[in-house]
């Protein structure tokens, strides 16, 4: 026999469990996930050439920037997918040479998308994916500014300003 | 708020209050953990180990008064723990030994902080968990260049 009260609890079990419409209204990882592909895809674009302003010997450094955002960008696109989104939504981006500030801005952004989206990358998979990008942008952004001589030198990168 | 209503209400808020609370106290464990890391590193960097990277010892403390604000808010004031391995070997490492101490170091900040981020529940606690692991993700790609170099 199913009691009322052994209803109720087991409704509100269901909605804490993520099964009822309203949890599922506020988390959407796809989402999330889509914001942080747009990010790294804006960011590999930017570096696929060498910024303008940049010094010539940075090249390499930017390059390997590159080539490691897009590995990001696929790996988040794969993410999406496993989450039911569409990752064609944030799709990839010309090369383009942009200037060394929006360069090292859009690697900044990067970061603040992977932090962003951590609160709706639920269960120890998403976070320790989404931990994983934090790490690889963060590293990535020093580097490159570094490489572009505008050395970043912030205690809490990836803080939405 | 009908009969059934106010039994629903009671029953959530009965299942939530537990859950709410367990979260809390999975925070505050966690937090307590990074925040002895944080002033272990600090420590460690301030005793003058020179490793080619800048600010070092000022984002450690920064790092630990930020874990701090929020402990605070949970009413919670963990004194000092002291060093912990990797930042007792820091301290103790030869001069040309340092580099790779702190690399060791950071690395092990990384690894934990990236672990911290499945368990922690609060929103803001875990922007705040997350900006400072790009912190040491910076110091430690810094640290490996220098290293390469």
């Amino acid at each position: 026999v199913v009691t009322r009260r052994g209803l109720v609890a087991g409704g509100a079990v269901a909605l804490l469990a993520g099964c009822g419409e309203e949890e599922q209204a506020v988390t959407a990882p796809a989402d999330a996930l889509l914001r942080q592909l747009a990010a790294e895809w804006a960011l590999a674009a930017a570096t696929a050439r060498l910024p303008r302003g940049a010094p010539r010997e940075a090249a390499g450094q930017v390059d390997l920037i590159s080539t490691r955002a897009r590995a990001r960008a696929a790996e988040i696109a794969r993410a999406v997918a496993a989450e039911g989104g569409r990752p064609q939504d944030a799709p990839e981006q010309p090369a383009e040479r942009v200037a060394a500030e929006e360069a090292l801005a859009r690697a900044q952004a990067a970061i603040v998308a992977h932090v962003v989206a951590l609160p709706s990358l639920h269960g120890r998979p998403l976070r320790s994916l989404g931990a994983s990008l934090v790490v690889g942008a963060a590293g990535d952004t020093a580097l490159l500014s570094d490489a572009l001589g505008m050395p970043v030198d912030d205690p809490f990168p990836g803080t939405p300003r | 708020m009908n009969r059934r209503e106010a039994i629903a209400a009671a029953a959530l808020a009965a299942l939530v209050a537990p859950a709410g609370a367990r979260a809390q106290r999975s925070d505050i464990a966690v937090l307590i953990r990074l925040v002895a890391r944080e002033e272990a590193a600090a420590e460690a960097y301030g005793s003058g180990a020179a490793v080619g990277v800048d600010r070092l010892y000022g984002d450690e403390l920064d790092h630990a008064a930020a874990l701090r604000t929020h402990l605070d808010a949970l009413g919670r004031r963990p004194a000092p723990r002291g060093l912990d391995a990797p930042a007792r070997k820091l301290l103790e490492a030869e001069d040309d030994e340092q580099l790779e101490a702190a690399i060791a170091l950071e690395s092990s900040l990384v690894d934990e902080y990236a672990r911290a981020l499945a368990d922690i529940a609060d929103p803001s606690v875990l922007q705040t968990a997350a900006t400072i692991l790009a912190s040491h993700a910076q110091h430690l790609a810094r640290m490996r260049g220098l290293a390469v170099a």
